[in-house]
Formats: C-alpha cells, sequence, structure tokens
C-alpha cells in the first residue's frame, strides 16, 4: 500500500496535461526576493495592532472595549494569514516548467486566473537571458525569453533565479 | 443585540472557510512537486488554530457591558 504522506518529501513532478512518457526535468519558480517582499509586508501589518495597543490602553473606556479589540485583532489576523497564504500560492503556482519534450510557462495572475503556453523544445530557435538593475544582478535573477519557430511568436519568463543556468539546461536538451 | 454580532461573525467565518479552501485546493491540485503539499498542510494547521482563536475571542466578548457603555455615551452627548 502506498504511504500517502509521502506527497510531502517524494514527488515525480507530474502535472496536468502530462503527455504519455513525457519526464519533468526542472521547476523552477520566481526569485524568493518577489515573495519576501510580499512577506516583509505582511509581517509589518501583523504589528501594527500590538503598537496601536499601546497607544489606547491608557485610555479609560479601554478596559471595556479590551474584549472586543483583541476579538477584532483576531479577525485581522485571519485576514492577514489568507493574504499571506494568497500571495504564497500565486508564488508556487507561477512555474516553468521543463520535461524532455516541451517548456511549459504557468503563470498565476490571481487565484481563479492563470495563463499557460506551451513550446515544444524542437522548435526553440534562440533564448536570451535580460538582468537588468542592482538587486537582479547582486541576486543573480532576471528575465528568459525564447523564440520559436512556429506561430507562438516568442514567450518570456520574468525574475527567474539563476537564468543562465537555466538557459543552458534547455539548450542541453534541444 | 448579541445574536446580531453573532451572525455576523458566523458570516465571517464562513467566508474565511470557502477562501482557505480555495488555497488549499488550488495548492494541492495545480501545486508541482511536494512544496505545495507542504504548504498546504501548514495553511491548514494555521487555519484551523486561527479558527479556534476567534472562536476563543468572539465569546470573551461582553457585548451588553459595550452596548450599555455606547447607550450612556450617546445620552450623554445627545440627551435629547
Amino acid at each position: 500500500m502506498p504511504n500517502i504522506l509521502s506527497v510531502f518529501w517524494t514527488s515525480k513532478n507530474t502535472f496536468k496535461s502530462e503527455l504519455p512518457g513525457e519526464k519533468t526535468i526542472l521547476v523552477v519558480r520566481r526569485h524568493w526576493f518577489f515573495l519576501f517582499l510580499s512577506i516583509f509586508f505582511i509581517l509589518f501589518l501583523a504589528l501594527l495592532p500590538f503598537i496601536f495597543y499601546f497607544f489606547i490602553r491608557g485610555f479609560s473606556w479601554y478596559n471595556i472595549f479590551s474584549s472586543l479589540y483583541w476579538f477584532l485583532v483576531t479577525i485581522y489576523f485571519l485576514i492577514l494569514w489568507l493574504l499571506l497564504f494568497y500571495s504564497l500560492t500565486i508564488y508556487i503556482l507561477t512555474t516553468l516548467v521543463l520535461t524532455n519534450l516541451k517548456l511549459i510557462k504557468i503563470e498565476q495572475k490571481t487565484l481563479f486566473n492563470y495563463e499557460r503556453d506551451e513550446m515544444e523544445l524542437d522548435k526553440i530557435q534562440d533564448i536570451s537571458v535580460n538582468i537588468s538593475g542592482f538587486f537582479a544582478t547582486f541576486l543573480n535573477f532576471g528575465d528568459i525569453s525564447v523564440q520559436t519557430a512556429g506561430t507562438i511568436g516568442k514567450f518570456s519568463f520574468n525574475y527567474l533565479s539563476q537564468p543562465h543556468k537555466i538557459k543552458e539546461i534547455i539548450m542541453s536538451l534541444k | 443585540m448579541g445574536n446580531v454580532f453573532l451572525i455576523l461573525f458566523l458570516i465571517i467565518l464562513a467566508l474565511y472557510l470557502l477562501y482557505v479552501f480555495f488555497i488549499i485546493y488550488h495548492l494541492i491540485r495545480f501545486g508541482i512537486g511536494s512544496l505545495p503539499k507542504i504548504l498546504a498542510f501548514i495553511f491548514l494547521i494555521g487555519s484551523f488554530f486561527f479558527f479556534l482563536l476567534a472562536i476563543a475571542a468572539f465569546s470573551q466578548v461582553s457585548w451588553d457591558e459595550i452596548l450599555k457603555f455606547i447607550s450612556e455615551k450617546i445620552k450623554v452627548y445627545f440627551p435629547f
């Protein structure tokens, strides 16, 4: 009997509409820096009720309203918890998948809005990498543009970490 | 009057649970690899914790005392 908990540590990186015999070689996401920014902002928002508490605790009416205040803080934290994982979900689901047959770009825009582009590896003509800016150079992330021979034209994926390495892997599979 | 707040609270909790379901479903159904499953599990545990915390906080609120205080203040500022 297969262990159901194994989904937490082993994965064949299967995905929706995978072809028979297709093997996932690489799954890459945007650089963690873009996730860090939203997490940092949410952590800052999480501190606000405690800062606000220091201002209002001296008022005479606070004793009566304290239970209501902390109840509203828990509701606020429910919303922040959802916001945090909403950001994480968008980050996790926006991926570039490289298989032995195709290059797939999945861009999750909102929870119910996503864009998916597929490109066969043998139709790829050129791959260009663009790294611009201080943070991009320092943290090694950038954009990859893939040019194809077919009618699909060009597709690009932004803010990938180690774009040169990804380009090399794609070119080696061509 | 407390029932009105209870109904409002239940509506908020229902919306919260619906959104929790959407996020967990997306992570498990569309996530590639084991990382989304781990995140979905952490999210589920955290959501349950915050859910219980919100219920506990709601039960601590003394609505009668708060409404009495507000009505007294209203009488002071608007005696007519």
